[in-house]
C-alpha cells in the first residue's frame, strides 16, 4: 500500500481491511511532509519574483498533481484569490467565482442548481471545491475536462448555461483588471517576463494554482485516524466508519482513499467502471434514461452506456454541502442513504417518474441493503466527521478584499 | 449593397476591370478564369498565384440577416425571432476545375480573421440583438489560387483537428474568439446561429434594445428544460464524443467530426456570393424557443438540422442534401 501513496497517487481501497492498511500506511508514509494545523502563506519573494510554494499538506495527503507550465508560487496563489472573489470577471460585474462556491459551505452554494451571473439555472448544483486539486476530472461528468486550466473556460465563457457570461466581454474584462491597483502590481509580479501578463490565460492560470491550495485534511476524523486523537471521533461515528467501508453498505467503492472519491488519479481500483457511476436516481423509461438535461457522462461521450454516469464527489465536508446529487434532488444525508438503501430512487410520479432500482445501467455497488435508525446516524456522524472547521474559515481561503473595496 | 458585384476575382497583376474583361472574353458561363499574375502567356504559375475573394452573406430566407431585424414564418411553428448571433468557421477551401479537380485556396494570413486554412466568417455587428458579440464582421474569404478555370467551390464548415483541441487561451486570432470556444466538449463551435423568439407572452421584445448581456434573461426556477431559456434556440455545431487530453499530450480523437463538406458546383467568385440561410437550417425545426441543437447525435432536434447542413447525424460524416447553403 506504500507504493499506492506515493506523492501524486491517491489511491482507494479495495476492502475495509485495506482501507484500515491504507490509513495506517498514509500515516507512516507522508508524515514528514505535513503539520497538524494550517499555517500561513509564505509571503512574496524579496525581489517580488516568483517564490517556492510550500503545500503544508495534512498527515497522510500526497502533493497534488500541478501541469508543468503552470507551476505552484505564492504570487500567483495570491493573485487567484484575488480574481476568485472579483466579480469583474462575470460579464454584468455581479459575480465572482465565490458567488457559486463560497468557503463556509465548502465552497458550494447550498442551492440545489446553481443560479449564473444573469439567473440563468444551471442543471447542476455546484460542486464543493474541496480538494479539488486531487480531482482527475472537474464539473460532475466531464472526461475531457483534465485540468483546472481547462475548466474555468467554462464558468467564465459558457453559454449554456450562462454562469460567469464572459463571452462577448473578454477585452473589457481585461481592461477593467487593467485599471485595478492590486493587479497592477499583482499581475506582472506572478508571471514575471511575460509580455502581457493581463491575459484570459494568466487569469485562469492563476485561479488554478489557489484551487489547488484548497486542502481540507484536518477533520475531526483525520485527526482521529492520523493525528491520534483518540477521543476526536465519537463511538457512533467510529460505528459509522465501519459501517461506510463494509461491504454491506459498499460506499468506500466510489468514495475511497484519503479523499473518499474515486475520481482521482489511482491505480488498481475495484471499480470496472472507472469514475463515473450511475447511481439509480432515475430510470424515465425502464432502460435507465434521466432526465434530458442531465444525462451525465453520455452528453459529452455521447456513449449510451454512459447514460446517468456522474463523478463521486469528495465525502469531504459534505454535511455543509447539501443539497445533495448533481441536481440537488436529494435534500438530506439521512435521504442519501434512503436512496442507497433502496437501491436507487423510486419517483411515483410526474415526468421524472420511474423505479430507479430497476435501471439495467446502475452501478454494480448500489444493490441496497438494510439498514437500521441508528446504524443511519452513525453514518451520519460518521460524515459529520469529515467536516473541517479549519478549512471552513481557514483566512488563506477568504475574500481578500477588504470591506469598501470589494469589486 | 448585396447586389453589388463587390466581391471578383482579381489578379495581383491585372486590375479588377482587366479580369473582368479577361473573363468575358475567355470563360464560358459556368466556369471562372483565374489569370496568372503578370503572366499573358496563360502558363500558369503556382508559385503565387492568382487572388480570389469568395462573397459570402448571411441569409434568413429571402432577407438579408441583421441583428436588427425581426424575423418571422420561421421553422415549423412559424416563430418570429431575433438573431442573436452568427458565426462560423470555414476551412480547406477548395476551386473546382471543369474536370472535377480540386484546387486549394491559399488563405491570405491576415492575423484576423484567417489563419493557416481556416477564416472565421462573423456575421453579426454588436448591434441590435447580438448583444455579446464584436462590431467587427468578416463576409469574405480571401487568397490565391493557381491560375486556371475553375466552374465550383468546395469548403468544410468546422475546424481540422488539429487546431479543434488546442489551448484557447493560447490560440491565435480567429481562434481566439471565445464565443466560440467550447471547452466542455473539448473543441470549439464551428458554426452558431443563436435566435431569441420574439413573443407577446414573454416580454420578447426587447430583446434588440437591451445592451446589458443576457441580463434580462430572468428565467426563474422551473422556467428552465432541457432547452436552456425558453426564448431561446441555439444551433451549435461542434465535434461530439471527443476522447483524449491535449494538454498532457494525448491525441484527441471524436467519434463524431460533425464537418460538412460543402459542394457548390456552379458559383464564379467574380460573379456570385455564397448564401448561408438560417430559415432553410431550421425549416424542420420549433424555433419558438426553449431549445438546442448542441450537436448531440441523440438529440432529436439535431437531426434535421444536420439533415440541412448535410451531415449523417448516426455518423457525423458529411452527407448529401445540404440545403443550408447555396449559390446566388
Amino acid at each position: 500500500m506504500k507504493r499506492l501513496l506515493a506523492p501524486s497517487v491517491v489511491t482507494i481501497a479495495a476492502s475495509a481491511s485495506l482501507a484500515i492498511a491504507a490509513t495506517a500506511a498514509m500515516v507512516a508514509g507522508c508524515g514528514d511532509s505535513s503539520k497538524a494545523s494550517p499555517d500561513p502563506p509564505p509571503g512574496p519573494g524579496p525581489d517580488g519574483g516568483t517564490s517556492a510554494f510550500e503545500w503544508r499538506l495534512p498527515v497522510g495527503f500526497p502533493t497534488p498533481k500541478v501541469p508543468n507550465d503552470n507551476p505552484m508560487t505564492a504570487e500567483k496563489v495570491d493573485l487567484g484569490r484575488h480574481l476568485f472573489y472579483d466579480t469583474r470577471l462575470s460579464g454584468n460585474g455581479t459575480f465572482s467565482c465565490a458567488s457559486c462556491h463560497e468557503q463556509g459551505k465548502a465552497f458550494t452554494d447550498g442551492l440545489a442548481r446553481s443560479k449564473g451571473s444573469t439567473g440563468e439555472l444551471h442543471p447542476r448544483g455546484s460542486m464543493s471545491l474541496t480538494n479539488v486539486g486531487y480531482a482527475k476530472t472537474l464539473t460532475w461528468a466531464n472526461d475531457l475536462m483534465g485540468t483546472l486550466e481547462k475548466q474555468a473556460l467554462v464558468p467564465m465563457f459558457g453559454e449554456a448555461p450562462i454562469e460567469l457570461g464572459l463571452a462577448g466581454h473578454q477585452a473589457e474584462m481585461l481592461e477593467k483588471l487593467r485599471k485595478e491597483p492590486y493587479y497592477q502590481t499583482a499581475f506582472p509580479r506572478a508571471f514575471p517576463g511575460t509580455d502581457e501578463p493581463f491575459a484570459t490565460l494568466r487569469i485562469v492560470e492563476a485561479l488554478s494554482a489557489f484551487q489547488r491550495t484548497l486542502i481540507s485534511g484536518r477533520s475531526p476524523y483525520d485527526k482521529w485516524a492520523f493525528g491520534g486523537e483518540k477521543n476526536a471521533l465519537s463511538d457512533s461515528a467510529k460505528r459509522g466508519r465501519d459501517l461506510f467501508f463494509s461491504e454491506t453498505l459498499e460506499c468506500f467503492h466510489c468514495h475511497g482513499g484519503f479523499n473518499f472519491s474515486d475520481s482521482s488519479t489511482h491505480t488498481g481500483g475495484p471499480s470496472s467502471e472507472g469514475q463515473f457511476h450511475n447511481t439509480a436516481l432515475y430510470n424515465l423509461d425502464g432502460k435507465g434514461a434521466y432526465p434530458a438535461d442531465n444525462r451525465g457522462l453520455m452528453d459529452v461521450s455521447t456513449n449510451p452506456a454512459d447514460m446517468g454516469r456522474f463523478k463521486a464527489p469528495t465525502l469531504r465536508n459534505i454535511a455543509v454541502t447539501a443539497p445533495y446529487m448533481h441536481d440537488g434532488s436529494i435534500a438530506t444525508l439521512e435521504e442519501v442513504l434512503d436512496h442507497y438503501a433502496a437501491g436507487g430512487r423510486t419517483i411515483k410520479t410526474g415526468p421524472n417518474a420511474g423505479d430507479g432500482s430497476k435501471s439495467p445501467l446502475k452501478s454494480e455497488f448500489v444493490i441496497g441493503f438494510v439498514i437500521s435508525d441508528e446504524q443511519k446516524r452513525d453514518v451520519i456522524h460518521f460524515l459529520e466527521s469529515l467536516t473541517d472547521n479549519d478549512f471552513l474559515t481557514d483566512p488563506r481561503f477568504a475574500n481578500p478584499w477588504t470591506a469598501g473595496r470589494t469589486p | 449593397m448585396r447586389r453589388a458585384p463587390l466581391f471578383s476575382v482579381a489578379s495581383i497583376a491585372f486590375s479588377a476591370a482587366m479580369a473582368a474583361i479577361l473573363c468575358s472574353s475567355a470563360c464560358s458561363d459556368d466556369k471562372t478564369s483565374v489569370a496568372p499574375p503578370g503572366n499573358d502567356s496563360g502558363t500558369p504559375d503556382t508559385s503565387t498565384g492568382s487572388s480570389v475573394t469568395l462573397a459570402f452573406e448571411a441569409r434568413v430566407g429571402s432577407e438579408p440577416f441583421k441583428c436588427t431585424s425581426t424575423y418571422s414564418k420561421l421553422g415549423t411553428t412559424k416563430a418570429t425571432l431575433n438573431i442573436t448571433d452568427f458565426k462560423l468557421f470555414v476551412y480547406d477551401v477548395r476551386l473546382v476545375g471543369k474536370d472535377g479537380t480540386e484546387t486549394p485556396v491559399s488563405l491570405t494570413q491576415d492575423q484576423k480573421w484567417q489563419y493557416q486554412n481556416v477564416a472565421l466568417l462573423d456575421f453579426e455587428d454588436r448591434t441590435g440583438s447580438c448583444r455579446n458579440g464584436t462590431t467587427d464582421t468578416n463576409t469574405k474569404i480571401t487568397g490565391t489560387v493557381p491560375p486556371g478555370e475553375y466552374r465550383g467551390v468546395r469548403f468544410r464548415l468546422g475546424l481540422p483537428p488539429a487546431l479543434n483541441h488546442g489551448n484557447a487561451t493560447l490560440a491565435p486570432a480567429p481562434l481566439n474568439d471565445e464565443e466560440l470556444f467550447w471547452t466542455w466538449a473539448s473543441g470549439y463551435k464551428f458554426l452558431r446561429i443563436d435566435s431569441r423568439a420574439v413573443r407577446d407572452d414573454a416580454g420578447a421584445g426587447d430583446a434588440g434594445t437591451d445592451d446589458a448581456g443576457h441580463g434580462d434573461m430572468d428565467a426563474g426556477d422551473g422556467g428552465m428544460n432541457h432547452g436552456g431559456n425558453p426564448l431561446t434556440f441555439f444551433v451549435h455545431l461542434g465535434s461530439a464524443g471527443c476522447k483524449g487530453e491535449p494538454q498532457v499530450g494525448e491525441k484527441v480523437t471524436c467519434t463524431y467530426r460533425n464537418v460538412p463538406d460543402i459542394d457548390l458546383p456552379a458559383f464564379d467568385p467574380a460573379k456570385n456570393k455564397i448564401v448561408l440561410d438560417y430559415a432553410a437550417l431550421v425549416s424542420e425545426n420549433d424555433v419558438s424557443g426553449g431549445g438546442m441543437c448542441m450537436s448531440s447525435p441523440t438529440e432529436p432536434r439535431c437531426v434535421p438540422i444536420f439533415k440541412h447542413l448535410g451531415l449523417d447525424i448516426a455518423t457525423g460524416n458529411p452527407a448529401p442534401g445540404q440545403t443550408t447553403f447555396r449559390v446566388e
